[in-house]
């Protein structure tokens, strides 16, 4: 079913849509595209964001922001709807074959709450916590309440993966995916989950809205998405942030009593978080370089061999990334996959992984976080390299032990000279295992 | 100031560009990639011109910027005698909403209006013939 509520189009959709005898004209709400220095579409009002040029004598002012999305100047008009969504009856089942664990329980009656007063509030749990399953009772009741839910995320990785789950926790509900490659991107859904760039397709349109991972790029690094979030949002609409490793100033928010925060140390399964061993292993830039392999990494890899233990494996680079597939490949005798953000082939790889296929997979940031990968082991290579931050190191220890299954698993950063980034990402590990002791929350009380 | 492709801000490292008249239009690292060539093709074909042309097919017109001084010389040098100036586009860039090959060759015009062609010159901004960045001027 095409979505006719809360969407904003171009000149041509709009015709489209009119001439299929879709829309009408007094269900639409023209906007000029550039009105008084501010972009209509992405709010952008920097003098820099914006171009102009003279095309057959007549000047031409045009955002440069949003151009990606397609250009928007001040000669062309936006038109958004004004129908309001209808929610699928009983969109709002839920079918669940697990129970939330207390801590979870915890943190959605905090979502509810956020819900129900149409407030903002951030979930601060850790890598496994199970983030996505506090949100579902949450959904359960906005929708109830004929709310329209968006859940965004910075990476559409994580998307693909998470519409699976939200079919299947409802199945009466309509559940569409937005991502730069989608082909859903004019459905209708109850619950859309999006990137935050494809919410640049909405205006008024959520009542309910969950940001996940709102610590990751591009969230934090591009004001223009923000921005986007918000106006996709009705007045009254109530958000969620959720993070694992919430950002200074969010975290500055939260202690000022600026933003409320729900903190769950410990993970559904109730065991503590594995610690990060740090092993010296030279420069790693400069061995695959030379193509050759650190004695300490070697021998780590031989005995995963051996112990029969499969391992994801981060690199700080591309370029490093494919020397150390050929110098691994060429020690190990095997054939090894490599992902990274402009491999055509890289969910099928990552899909192929999750299933058991391969004994090592090598990666840069791209995995860093949103997967799930179960009994694996991590190494990070060149753990010293500027793009680990602290963040980004919990994260990717995050990756381990995600299952109650099998709940630990050995994480390994090789470097080249401890920095403050994993110094302060293995206090951040302890500390919340700490925090998780002092309330007696853990099966097994951490070491 | 901020860099017309990257949208850094622009420092000024030399006192030669902070006396002159003329407002700089890239950072130094974007002015590092835009590596002059021969008198028919103006730059390098690199990963970074590649870029800015995916820009301008979009739409992103003001980036015409970077290349009106150097086309404006490249076609002096060329042509002598009043004559037209075809502009060709390849499929490639005939989806794009405005097109920046043809106005920016009207800036150059406008802006030099005794300027006079003669013979026949292809010029090409980047490497790649047959791209959507080729000018042909030819007497009319």
């Amino acid at each position: 079913m095409m979505d006719l509520s809360g969407r904003e189009w171009l000149e041509t959709e709009y015709l489209q849509l009119k001439q299929q005898g879709l829309i009408k004209e007094e269900q639409v709400v023209k906007v000029d595209g550039i009105k008084e220095g501010v972009c209509q579409r992405c709010f952008n009002e920097s003098v820099h964001w914006f171009g102009t040029f003279k095309y057959q004598n007549k000047w031409i002012h045009y955002c440069r922001k949003c151009l990606d999305f397609s250009m928007i100047t001040d000669q062309l008009l936006l038109y958004r709807s004004v129908i309001l969504p209808e929610i699928t009856p009983n969109a709002y089942e839920l079918d669940l074959d697990f129970q939330l664990s207390e801590l979870q329980e915890r943190a959605s009656e905090f979502a509810k709450e956020l819900m129900r007063k149409k407030e903002a509030g951030m979930i601060w749990a850790v890598c496994g916590a199970g983030k996505t399953e506090m949100m579902f009772e949450a959904i359960s009741e906005a929708l109830k309440e004929k709310k329209r839910v968006c859940w965004a995320i910075p990476r559409s990785d994580v998307v693909v993966e998470l519409v699976p789950r939200l079919r299947k926790a409802f199945p009466q509900a309509k559940v569409i995916g937005l991502h730069g490659r989608s082909e859903e991107k004019r459905l209708y859904g109850d619950i859309v989950i999006s990137t935050v760039h494809q919410l640049i397709r909405f205006f008024s349109a959520f009542d309910f809205l969950i940001i996940d991972e709102v610590d990751a790029f591009p969230y934090t690094f591009d004001e223009m998405l923000p921005r986007l979030a918000k106006k996709a949002c009705t007045e009254d609409c109530a958000t969620v942030y959720l993070s694992a490793t919430p950002s200074a100033s969010d975290q500055r928010a939260i202690k000022k009593g600026l933003l409320k925060c729900c903190l769950i140390p410990a993970r559904y399964h109730l065991q503590a978080l594995d610690v990060p061993k740090f092993k010296w292993c030279g420069s790693f830039e400069r061995e695959v370089a030379r193509r050759k392999l650190p004695k300490v990494v070697r021998q780590w890899f031989e005995t995963k061999l051996r112990e029969g233990r499969r391992a994801l494996v981060f690199v700080p680079t591309i370029s490093s990334g494919h020397k150390f597939k050929k110098v691994l490949e060429k020690n190990l005798g095997l054939i090894i996959d490599f992902v990274y953000s402009s491999d055509e082939r890289r969910l099928e790889k990552v899909r192929q992984f999750k299933e058991g296929q391969g004994q090592f997979l090598i990666t840069t940031m791209i995995l860093e976080r949103g997967v799930t990968i179960v009994n694996i082991d991590v190494a990070i290579m060149g753990a010293e390299h500027e793009v680990y931050e602290e963040s980004a190191l919990v994260q990717i220890s995050g990756r381990v032990g995600r299952s109650p299954k099998y709940p630990h698993g050995e994480i390994v950063f090789f470097h080249d000279g401890i920095t403050g980034a994993m110094d302060r990402a293995r206090h951040q590990i302890k500390g919340m295992n700490r925090s998780a002791s002092k309330q007696h929350l853990l099966k097994v009380e951490s070491p | 100031m901020n860099c017309l492709v990257c949208h850094e801000v622009i420092r000024i490292s030399r006192l030669q560009e902070l006396f002159s008249w003329k407002e700089p239009l890239l950072c130094i690292s974007c002015q590092n990639q835009l590596i002059p060539r021969s008198s028919q093709v103006l730059y390098e074909q690199n990963p970074w011109l590649d870029e800015v042309i995916k820009k301008l097919n979009q739409g992103d017109i003001c980036l015409n910027h970077i290349f009106f001084r150097s086309l404006s010389q490249s076609i002096k040098k060329h042509v002598n005698v009043i004559g037209e100036i075809v502009v060709v586009e390849s499929s490639n860039s005939s989806s794009a909403p405005y097109p920046w090959l043809e106005i920016l060759v009207t800036d150059i015009r406008q802006s030099q209006p005794d300027m006079r062609f003669k013979g026949e010159k292809t010029l090409f901004i980047g490497e790649k013939k047959l791209l959507e960045y080729e000018i042909f001027i030819t007497i009319s």
